[in-house]
């Protein structure tokens, strides 16, 4: 029993560890005034490139770096496309996410002649980290935290986010911060990425995030864009997750659940979770405000 | 009589609304056959072998239009719900409940006649379609949650639940492929192939089309219709006139949800009369950029519901005659017309200083336009 | 005389069709408070906004202190030691007082609040404008937030401060506290432009004017050698319309009472909420609700319409009212872009959006306007367009709307025509017994606001019941029989014009009331 417990446990820190990257990526963009429905993009296309890199090199620090890069770089893409087009947030994001469903298939068929998935990669190419990255996760949410409350850029980030008129006529251009913050959550949701093709998975697979990039979102909702509140929506859509991985084959009560209709448990457990409290009253402002 | 008034209605904002959709959507078609010329293809023949495709003989023709009658729907859901003020991202799974629901009720009652069978397998599919939106509606209305996060999750819960039914209570045990059953005679739509050839194009399209025609009178000329833009363009507005926009919100994505309910006909009633795992294959998703190049109007709904049809088509042959690039690339397309879509107020800003009336050819339109208002049609 | 410390040379902009400044030219000399007037529209706003670098100039030139500038953004004139508070507060709520004042100059990537409240001390020129910094702005009054605004440009020491309207949101007493504020900043060397179209105050505290109109500059002047009619001139480019007089009300008015409201209370405790709040309005009389911003007046109309959830009761005619609008109610609201206009739709469609049943193909207008259908089946009526054009297009000329074409958008118009069609909508398209006018004068230049202060007279003595709701004190006095003053959602003094008693309106009485001075 303990056994079984302990290592449900691991499996919920291992899953959450993605989530927990993403969501603090979109927690930053969001506070910024930045509405980013485009997480889910952003993961996948960091774990396809990070896996790209980590087999043509077989490195994965590589492929790690390549990861976050990339993730950055979209950041910067969607943050700067969104905010110089004036365009709706949402509508960009989908956009975003429309674009690299197809064109991840293309680069993958013309670099590695399959438009599913990059290569297997050996294990000098994956990163044997077990739960350091929950632990650099966890360690990240404190420093967020810290950050937004005490330094210059959480000032300048959470100003953009409610009142951007107001930084304007103090001489900084919110546009600038936007971006920039978006920058910062294209990194961190790469760095989920990688968890997902480098250390989770032994390279990319079509498809592979899964949905972890609304679950992000769903967790700052629930958290009402707070860092703390949002990693225990986290840990508890990774535990639906891992509870999900679970019973996968499993009977309960001698009734054997099918794997599709498992599957679901973590969005219902979002949703549930969703429906307990009133979401608006604590979104920033000027989100998903043009500048 | 009639055209010559709609000439004469033409005024400047119009001519630049135009040209910035259509400089947008040339953005976007650059975009991706760069992407194919970055990836060493001849961008020509890419765009060659899409046409030939989509268009190049009655068969083909008849496999664009079958692409394209669940994209109609799917895209008018999308669209009628866009001008509530809703973005109904979650179509997608409307479609797959919507579609299950129709087969389960051909598979329970096989020997219905056609009569009743065509619009009570429609009327399950609009109401399991609507109970699916039904869910991010009250989420709107009740907890403020976006919409579009609520429409998301509901998709997951679609595939996984979808997948169960089809797999596991409705499945054919003596198919190898994960399908259902077969539905009743009676379910069939009849193929139209003095129009579509070998194609699978189906009866279906009159039905859309029908829909079609009923939404651009509903929108343009009731009440209701008249009601449901205002709360999409000024909700507080109306809610000071006695309107509420909660009700009219609610009552659109049912709306939605209903359309995208029934998108799924075309491929299930119309064709395979069964239902596979996956077979919305993504209309509800396509069904935003149709809704978004249409200008959210039925009729334009039709015709880029038709344009992507026409692609879909002709990218699969991609598949086929390019070395490098795939079918995905409808999906890039898809993906960049709605992001010029979504960049139109800065075209629109961009074009309306071009052709201000202090420039030279803002000057020239105007005086072209004020010409054919006072000798009617040029 | 010193050099000028601002110049316009030739300065333009324009917006589309519309022309905001045409070719502006101007010097101001240092040291001194400016007025800055005009009406609505006139374009000092803008003026102001290309000096602070706002707004870019399509032609045209500044030069401070002597030397030609130009600004890629506001953080340039910053650093040419300007400062501007905006008409619409440009500060985050949710942040406390400090943190606003140390935005865009945190001084390293820490943030070191102590070191920035010692800073700030030292160079306030008043104790008197000390504050709690750790509050939160959103709990502050507007008249404190006003202060927060003028101390962020103490604390970057702007030797150029520009304040669009600072007055608007303020009772009387305020404005004395604010010019004599201005004034001690001006005696320490700075350039101070206030911007405003109250005559009175200007002539009370500035040093010099200059009058804007339709984008172009007017008139410059030394206050002391002006006298007020002059710049009246200036402002309206012709002679003033004659005051409005009420009659005083003929008896059997008094006895058909509309509204009551009894100990109304609604919304959270805090800014903006309802406590207890009472009264009545009588058919034939003008109510007018005076109060700073936020004392609880939105919530009223809202709680009158339905539209927010409330404790105490409201009674038509004596009867219970229903949720949500009667049909017989004119409304004109306070934010018009968003709560009585769709702003991207054309001039013919708002000109009937809420009263369009009557256009419906099987009615004759005369049934419809008496009888609001809201039956299902009127829902899916088809709309007759070319009726609805014509009917509006009467209405329209009736109320001296100026606009292109039915077609044109209604942002198009300017802000009193647009005021107009919906004094318009809601006059002709109903048959009004009650009238709540929600500030419906902001933002209307001078003509306009003569015509519809008209109007609402007119109803009055039609027996039409008005509640007033207004900020302009100016605008209450002249057109109220009874004003009821709201003060942090209750109602703390009322004033009947024509009682002999110590109720009268007096204007020192009424604003301390507005503040909760007693």
């Amino acid at each position: 029993m303990m056994d079984w417990f302990i290592a449900y446990v691991e499996s919920v820190m291992r899953l959450a560890a993605p989530l927990m990257f993403a969501a603090m990526g979109g927690l930053i963009s969001e506070r910024a005034g930045l509405a980013n429905i485009a997480l889910e993009g952003k993961l996948l296309v960091s774990a396809f490139f990070a896996a790209a890199v980590a087999a043509w090199t077989g490195s994965a620090e590589l492929g790690l770096f390549a990861g976050i890069l990339s993730g950055a770089l979209s950041g910067w893409i969607f943050g700067a496309s969104t905010v110089w087009l004036k365009a709706d947030h949402i509508v960009m994001g989908t956009a975003f996410n429309l674009l690299v469903v197809g064109v991840i298939p293309t680069l993958g068929k013309a670099w590695f002649g399959s438009s599913g998935s990059t290569p297997a990669l050996g294990s000098e190419a994956r990163i044997q980290a077990g739960i350091g990255f929950f632990v650099a996760g966890v360690f990240l949410v404190f420093v967020l935290s810290e950050a937004l409350r005490r330094t210059r850029w959480g000032l300048r980030v959470h100003s953009a986010g409610e009142s951007p008129d107001a930084l304007l006529v103090q001489g900084v251009n919110p546009r600038r911060v936007r971006i920039g913050a978006a920058c910062v959550a294209g990194a961190l949701a790469g760095a989920g990425g990688v968890v997902l093709s480098l250390v989770q998975g032994s390279g990319y697979v079509r498809d592979m995030a899964g949905g972890r990039g609304y679950l992000a979102l769903a967790a700052i909702i629930f958290g009402a864009w707070k860092p703390f509140p949002t990693l225990i929506a986290c840990l508890i859509f990774a535990a639906a997750d891992s509870a999900q991985m679970l019973l996968q084959g499993k009977s309960i009560f001698d009734v054997s659940v099918p794997a599709s209709l498992i599957q679901t448990l973590p969005f219902l457990a979002t949703l549930a979770i969703l429906a307990l409290r009133r979401a608006r009253v604590s979104a920033p402002r000027a989100i998903n405000q043009a500048l | 009589m009639k055209f010559r008034s709609v000439v004469q209605s033409i005024r400047a904002g119009d001519v630049i609304k135009g040209l910035s959709l259509g400089s947008g959507m040339l953005l976007a078609l650059f975009a991706v056959l760069g992407l194919a010329l970055l990836l060493g293809e001849n961008a020509f023949e890419v765009a060659r072998i899409i046409w030939l495709g989509a268009w190049g003989s009655s068969t083909a023709m008849g496999y664009s239009l079958y692409y394209a009658t669940p994209l109609i729907l799917t895209g008018l859901s999308v669209a009628w719900a866009m001008r509530v003020g809703l973005f109904n991202i979650g179509a997608e799974g409307q479609m797959t409940m919507g579609g299950i629901a129709m087969v389960a009720l051909g598979i329970l009652w096989k020997d219905l006649h056609p009569v009743l069978a065509w619009p009570l397998a429609l009327l399950v599919g609009a109401v399991v379609g609507a109970i699916w939106a039904a869910v991010p509606a009250w989420f709107k209305v009740r907890r403020g949650t976006h919409e579009v996060l609520v429409c998301i999750l509901m998709n997951f819960v679609a595939y996984g639940v979808g997948g169960y039914l089809i797999l596991h209570v409705l499945r054919n045990p003596e198919s190898q492929n994960p399908e259902t059953l077969e539905i009743g005679s009676g379910f069939h739509w009849p193929p139209l192939s003095w129009v579509g050839g070998q194609s699978p194009l189906n009866a279906t399209l009159l039905l859309a089309i029908v829909v079609i025609v009923v939404f651009a009178w509903l929108g343009a000329r009731t009440r209701f219709g008249l009601h449901q833009r205002w709360v999409g363009g000024a909700s507080e507005f109306a809610a000071r006139s006695g309107i509420s926009p909660q009700l009219h919100q609610v009552t659109a994505m049912l709306i939605s949800g209903a359309l995208a309910g029934i998108a799924g006909s075309s491929i299930l009633l119309g064709y395979l009369h069964k239902a596979r795992e996956g077979f919305a294959g993504g209309a509800g998703f396509i069904g935003i950029a149709v809704a978004l190049l249409g200008g959210l109007r039925p009729w334009g709904v039709l015709a880029a519901a038709i344009l992507f049809g026409g692609l879909q088509k002709g990218a699969i042959d991609l598949d086929l005659d390019t070395e490098k690039i795939s079918r995905d690339l409808a999906t890039v397309m898809q993906a960049m017309v709605v992001a010029a879509v979504a960049a139109l107020p800065i075209l629109n800003e961009f074009w309306s200083k071009r052709l201000d009336p202090s420039t030279t050819w803002g000057r020239r339109l105007h005086r072209y336009l004020d010409r054919i208002r006072q000798v009617g049609a040029p | 005389m010193n050099p000028p410390i601002v110049a316009f040379q030739n300065v333009s902009k324009r917006y589309g069709n519309c022309v905001s400044l045409s070719q502006v030219s101007a010097t101001f000399a240092p040291g001194q408070l400016h007025a800055i007037l005009g009406e609505n529209g006139a374009g000092k706003s803008t003026l102001m906004k290309v000096l602070f670098g706002l707004v870019r100039p399509d032609e045209g030139s500044i030069s401070i202190q002597g030397s030609t500038r130009s600004w890629r953004s506001p953080a340039d004139a910053i650093a040419a030691g300007l400062g501007m508070v905006q008409q619409h507060f440009t500060l985050v709520p949710s942040l406390s007082v400090i943190d606003n004042i140390m935005l865009g100059r945190e001084g390293g990537w820490r943030l070191n609040r102590a070191a920035a409240i010692a800073e700030l001390e030292a160079k306030l020129p008043d104790a008197s404008l000390r504050m709690n910094w750790d509050r939160r702005v959103e709990e502050l009054s507007v008249g404190e937030q006003q202060r927060v605004e003028i101390l962020k440009l103490i604390a970057r020491d702007s030797k150029i401060m520009v304040l669009d309207e600072p007055t608007a949101v303020l009772v009387p007493q305020e404005i004395e506290a604010l010019f004599t504020l201005l004034k001690k900043l001006r005696d320490q060397g700075r350039s101070i432009f206030v911007i405003t179209h109250k005559l009175s105050e200007v002539f009370r505290h500035c040093d010099t004017w200059t009058v804007l109109r339709l984008g172009q500059l007017v008139q410059q002047g030394e206050i002391r050698d002006t006298s007020l009619d002059v710049v009246v001139r200036a402002m309206m480019g012709g002679e003033p319309p004659p005051p409005i007089r009420l009659n005083p009300p003929r008896a059997e008015m008094k006895l058909s009472e509309l509204l009551e409201v009894r100990s109304l209370t609604s919304g959270k405790i805090g800014r903006g909420a309802l406590l207890d709040v009472s009264l009545k309005v009588h058919g034939g009389e003008i109510v007018g609700i005076a109060g700073v911003d936020g004392a609880g007046q939105s919530l009223l109309v809202d709680s009158l319409l339905g539209l927010h959830e409330f404790h105490g009761e409201i009674l038509w005619m004596q009867q219970a009212l229903r949720a949500g609008r009667r049909a017989d109610w004119a409304l004109m609201s306070e934010d018009r872009h968003r709560q009585a206009l769709w702003i991207e739709e054309s001039v013919q469609m708002n000109a009937g959006l809420g009263v369009e049943v009557q256009f419906c193909s099987f009615s004759n207008s005369k049934t419809r306007k008496t009888s609001f259908r809201t039956d299902l089946l009127s829902h899916f009526e088809v709309l007759d367009f070319e009726r609805w054009g014509q009917d509006v297009a009467r209405w329209l000329k009736e109320f001296d709307v100026r606009f292109p074409h039915l077609g044109e958008r209604v942002s198009r118009l300017s802000g009193g025509n647009q005021q107009k069609l919906i004094f318009a909508r809601e006059l002709m398209g109903r048959d009004v017994r009650f009238v709540v006018a929600h500030q419906p004068t902001r933002g209307v230049d001078l003509g306009a606001i003569h015509q519809i202060h008209q109007r609402l007279v007119e109803l009055r003595d039609r027996g039409v019941g008005v509640l007033l709701i207004s900020s302009e004190l100016d605008e209450l006095m002249a057109l109220s029989d009874r004003i009821i003053v709201l003060e942090s959602g209750k109602v703390t003094a009322q004033f009947d014009r024509w009682s002999e008693s110590s109720r009268q309106f007096d204007r020192a009485q009424i604003g301390r009331a507005m503040i909760g001075a007693t």
